[in-house]
């Protein structure tokens, strides 16, 4: 079984990669920004990319479109460091 | 081999010159995740049931044998009483006795008429099938749509198959979840029909039901993903695209896409998918081949199939 250090992310890595899918030059308030159809779907794959065959599968994960819902499903997951 | 014919609509639309006119998307990043650089869309007077009798008779000029079945896969018909396959019989001068049936499913239409032909030309129902695929997607989104202007494109196809040509199926797989409706549908706003996707959903439902529908196939027909020739899925986007390819380890020259110059036209992107691997001698010979329809509904249709 992988140790939990190595699947989880944190906050700081979680927060760059939003920022790098949503245009965070328009979206100055980027953690409460909801996200677009396309932005939201990017930032998926890149999680399903970090852990694979976690990120589809979790329930209501597709409902969430905003920095702090994110942050809060990943945490319960415990791929998110609550640090 | 596969005898088959397509028909777009006429309007071919570079997105590269007409993203900005409507949305504040950048083309190239907007690439980078749908994969697609062209679409058609429909003119006022075409319709999928133009489209449909140009895609058959394109096709039908090169079949001699008198046409005993038709297969018409459409969510978007012109008329559903009477069945839009009655109106495409009669236009393509089909024979009165002859096998029609409707199927109203979407990007999965495809296989699941391909499935329904193969074991009715097996069982000898009949000698032959002409399943013809038509979508106008685009007459029901508004240019300013991010999601769905960027992604759909109007087209039709059409293939044959007869008892000499009908392909073998190892195996088929069939899934269908109806929580996901509300995911991917048509609504009536003010009078106007509007298509409405969540792209996220359906990319969820994709990314978890793919592979596994897929691992599936493979092993009820006993087989690997090594001895699989091509894996042609429905070309919904390249994100899309990717992910399945990924999660199955799918190598890259076994994977067909070619969403870059279609766009995804629905139930369309299969057999035109099919029609160009083709001419490209990207059909393996003796290899079999996966195919699978997925998305709307949801609605998911596979099968692992042998080309002689």
């Amino acid at each position: 079984m992988q140790k939990a250090k190595n699947i989880s992310m944190n906050k700081k890595q979680l927060k760059k990669l939003i920022k790098s899918t949503i245009d965070s030059k328009k979206n100055k308030n980027f953690e409460k920004t909801e996200w677009d159809s396309l932005s939201h779907l990017t930032i998926l794959t890149k999680l399903e990319t970090k852990f694979p065959n976690k990120i589809t599968s979790i329930k209501g994960i597709a409902e969430v479109n905003n920095y702090k819902d994110i942050e809060k499903i990943l945490i319960s997951k415990k791929l998110l460091k609550d640090d | 081999m596969i005898k088959g014919s397509y028909s777009l609509g006429s309007s071919k639309i570079n997105l590269e010159s007409e993203i900005n006119l409507y949305t504040d998307l950048d083309f190239q990043d907007l690439f980078k995740k749908t994969g697609i650089r062209h679409v058609y869309r429909t003119k006022e007077n075409e319709t999928s049931l133009t489209l449909a009798i140009d895609a058959s008779k394109k096709l039908l000029k090169n079949i001699d044998e008198k046409i005993e079945s038709l297969i018409f896969v459409t969510q978007s018909p012109v008329s559903t009483i009477p069945a839009s396959g009655c109106l495409l019989h009669k236009e393509i001068n089909l024979k009165n006795e002859c096998f029609v049936l409707d199927i109203v499913q979407g990007c999965s239409g495809f296989p699941y008429a391909l499935t329904v032909a193969i074991n009715l030309i097996n069982n000898k129902q009949f000698k032959n099938c002409l399943i013809v695929s038509s979508e106008t997607y685009t007459k029901y989104i508004n240019k300013n749509d991010r999601a769905c202007m960027p992604i759909f494109s109007d087209a039709a196809s059409a293939i044959f198959i007869n008892k000499h040509t009908t392909p073998k199926i190892l195996s088929s797989f069939f899934l269908t979840d109806g929580e996901g409706a509300k995911n991917l549908c048509l609504k009536t706003e003010k009078n106007k029909q509007k298509l409405i996707m969540h792209g996220a959903n359906v990319f969820t439902f994709t990314a978890e039901k793919v592979p596994y529908a897929t691992n599936l196939l493979l092993k009820k027909a006993n087989l690997k993903i090594s001895d699989i020739g091509l894996f042609v899925f429905h070309q919904a986007s390249a994100i899309v695209l990717q992910t399945i390819k990924k999660k199955l380890k799918i190598p890259k020259e076994k994977f067909y896409n070619n969403i870059e110059f279609f766009g995804n036209t629905v139930s369309s992107t299969i057999p035109i998918s099919l029609i160009t691997a083709n001419k490209e001698k990207k059909i393996p010979k003796k290899k079999p081949i996966l195919i699978m329809g997925f998305g709307v509904g949801y609605s998911l249709c596979g099968g692992i199939f042998k080309f002689d």
